[in-house]
């Protein structure tokens, strides 16, 4: 499966999905809560140490914040120019930080890791009827999904090229749509077939 | 939630995130990337239903959070929901849904017109009124700043809105899923 994460195993790996996640939640919500730059600046350096102290190549990192980095210098640069350095500042070292951590998580952590982590905090939704299994079946059926629709639009489009019609965009989105609907009415089908009940 | 509501969200899930793998079309004249994955929203509501609808979006965001790289330019990772464009991505779910609601409305007699104005209201209408806000908040910009910047994408939102709407007729003719 195609995925953000490195396959070169750091001890940042290791540290299990839940734990990486809950000390992104907590450091997310310090950074905005506060105005203390002591606290701020304690934040971005843990932040800019950790992809360091995880030895996580450049490229990769750089690949996932620089579209990240390229808004908050806008954003910095638009304070700048209102004469408002200081907000600048805040809004560049919270952005900053929540992004860091968010990809050092995210380049170390197993997508399936996080869907079970996910899956183990949606438990509580189970009172309000949301059952984490029926959560995982919907994740695990849509990451299925996603080639099926790449193979079956290469084989439309094909035919259409029989017919002179590659370039039409409805000739190739509307068999598609048909056919991928009643593969789903089939798929639901077959799943009640089973007598699935999602516990 | 039925067997079939599940599937259906799925597809809509994965539907919205092959959008997003398609090559970025590069309009001149507009600085601004313009891709076709805001066509998922529109399409997850107004295809399969309100409810399917928003059920698709979540499921595509909790794809996102987990890791996979299927926003437009093969962006993902949980910093996403936690920036400044957090609010666009929980407006994509509410838009899904308000697509979907108006299109269950409109739903006898539905024409490219009143397609095209669920889409408007939920695809683009929903996806703003959260995004635009958050933003504004979160990097400080204010309302009106944050507003503006988001104004590049409105002429390519339109135009997605009214394809999405064209798809949504035909398909309400070859394979009807909403029943009124």
């Amino acid at each position: 499966m195609f995925e953000i994460r490195l396959s070169r195993i750091t001890w940042l790996h290791r540290v299990p999905a839940g734990v990486k996640l809950l000390v992104l939640a907590l450091a997310g919500a310090v950074v905005f809560l506060t105005d203390d730059p002591r606290v701020l600046g304690g934040f971005v350096g843990f932040a800019l140490a950790l992809p360091l102290l995880a030895w996580l190549p450049f490229g990769p990192v750089l690949r996932q914040i620089i579209p990240a980095a390229i808004l908050i210098a806008a954003l910095a640069t638009f304070h700048v120019a209102l004469g408002d350095p200081g907000t600048a500042a805040l809004v560049a070292a919270r952005l900053g930080t929540v992004i860091l951590l968010a990809v050092a998580l995210t380049l170390t952590t197993r997508a399936s890791a996080m869907v079970e982590a996910l899956e183990r905090g949606l438990t509580p939704l189970r009172f309000v009827g949301v059952s984490p299994a029926k959560v995982g079946l919907m994740l695990s059926l849509a990451t299925r999904f996603i080639p099926v629709l790449f193979a079956l639009t290469a084989e439309i489009r094909e035919a259409q090229k029989a017919r002179g019609l590659e370039g039409n965009v409805f000739a190739v989105a509307m068999p598609l749509l048909v056919r991928t609907l009643r593969m789903a009415d089939d798929l639901a089908e077959a799943i009640a077939a089973r007598a699935y009940d999602g516990e | 939630m039925t067997v079939k509501d599940m599937v259906y969200a799925a597809l809509f899930a994965a539907l919205t995130a092959a959008l997003g793998l398609l090559p970025m079309v590069v309009v001149p004249g507009i600085t601004a990337p313009v891709t076709v994955q805001s066509l998922g929203v529109m399409l997850s509501g107004g295809v399969p239903g309100a409810k399917r609808g928003a059920l698709a979006q979540a499921v595509f965001m909790a794809l996102v959070v987990a890791g996979l790289p299927l926003l437009a330019g093969g962006r993902g990772g949980i910093g996403i929901f936690i920036g400044p464009t957090g609010g666009f991505a929980i407006g994509y779910v509410l838009g899904a849904f308000v697509t979907g609601w108006l299109t269950e409305r409109l739903w006898v007699g539905l024409n490219l017109p009143r397609a095209a104005l669920a889409c408007v209201v939920g695809g683009i209408g929903m996806v703003y009124l959260l995004g635009i806000p958050w933003m504004g908040a979160v990097a400080r910009i204010g309302l009106a700043k944050a507003a503006m910047g988001s104004l590049v994408f409105l002429p390519g939102d339109l135009v997605k809105a009214v394809l999405a709407a064209m798809v949504i007729v035909a398909v309400k003719k070859a394979y009807p899923i909403i029943k009124r």
